[in-house]
């Protein structure tokens, strides 16, 4: 299933259907928090095998521009999770 | 689908994605080695890889089999299937005794508490991978210096140096 202009992607099984760069299942969130830290799109799109283009890249941080509150609630969703794993992580 | 001990490929250098992609390809997916953590799309950072390939990562309790290989070769999952959903991903590192290294805390940590697994490696901070991914590898190191895969299974582990 594709999204806006098919600038990510989204499939049930992968990532819970959260969107991730298209034909890739590293989530939109993931871009725009490396890009965040001063990665540029080539550089994401080098770094991970899994990322076909940097076209991908680009589109995945454009859309993420436009849908602030999706990735509000994207943000949240992760900290909730990260919450949930320090209560059932073992320590090492 | 686990071979003999006897007949299981020794580790080499070639540890290439690639190769392993052309392995499963044609159909030898027993051939993989048993000792072998396997990373999700998210951790399948570059940068990441190598420091872990680098440091030959070991298991250090000694058990059986383990001295064999004296390594554990380092898989990405992009390459073992065309889409990769996550929870047959985790059944079948389950059904291979593998470890699984992911960031997707959001679906793994509920999967791995209604599923049983092999162990699951969950890492705190991915654009870590990118720009601390020897800090990565050294937390990655310390925890295989101290984990067995007894004491992992159905476990998860946050990774967060």
């Amino acid at each position: 299933m594709s999204l806006a202009r098919d600038r990510v992607s989204r499939r049930e099984g992968v990532k819970s259907g959260r969107p991730t760069v298209r034909d890739s299942k590293v989530t939109v969130l993931q871009a725009v928090d490396l890009a965040d830290e001063g990665l540029s799109p080539e550089r994401i799109a080098e770094e991970f095998y899994d990322i076909p283009s940097t076209a991908a890249v680009k589109d995945a941080i454009e859309w993420a521009e436009e849908n602030p509150d999706r990735v509000s609630e994207l943000r949240q969703r992760r900290a909730d999770a990260d919450e949930r794993l320090r209560e059932v992580a073992i320590d090492i | 689908m686990k071979l003999p001990a006897g007949d299981r490929p020794a580790l080499t250098e070639s540890t290439n994605p690639g190769t392993v992609s052309e392995r499963i390809t044609e159909s030898t997916i027993p051939h993989l080695p048993r000792e072998a953590i396997i990373l999700d799309e998210d951790v399948n950072s570059k940068q990441f890889i190598r420091e872990l390939r680098s440091r030959q990562l070991t298991y250090s309790d000694g058990r059986p089999g383990l001295g064999k290989f004296n390594r554990i070769q380092i898989v990405a999952a992009a390459h073992l299937f065309e889409t990769t959903e996550d929870k047959p991903l985790l059944n079948w590192c389950e059904m291979h005794g593998y470890l699984l290294v992911t960031g997707n805390r959001e679906d793994f940590v509920e999967l791995g508490n209604t599923t049983t697994h092999s162990g699951i490696l969950i890492v705190a901070d991915k654009t870590g991978l990118v720009n601390r991914a020897t800090a990565y590898g050294n937390e990655f190191e310390r925890i295989f210096d101290n984990l067995s895969k007894s004491q992992i299974r159905n476990q998860i582990v946050r990774v967060a140096p």
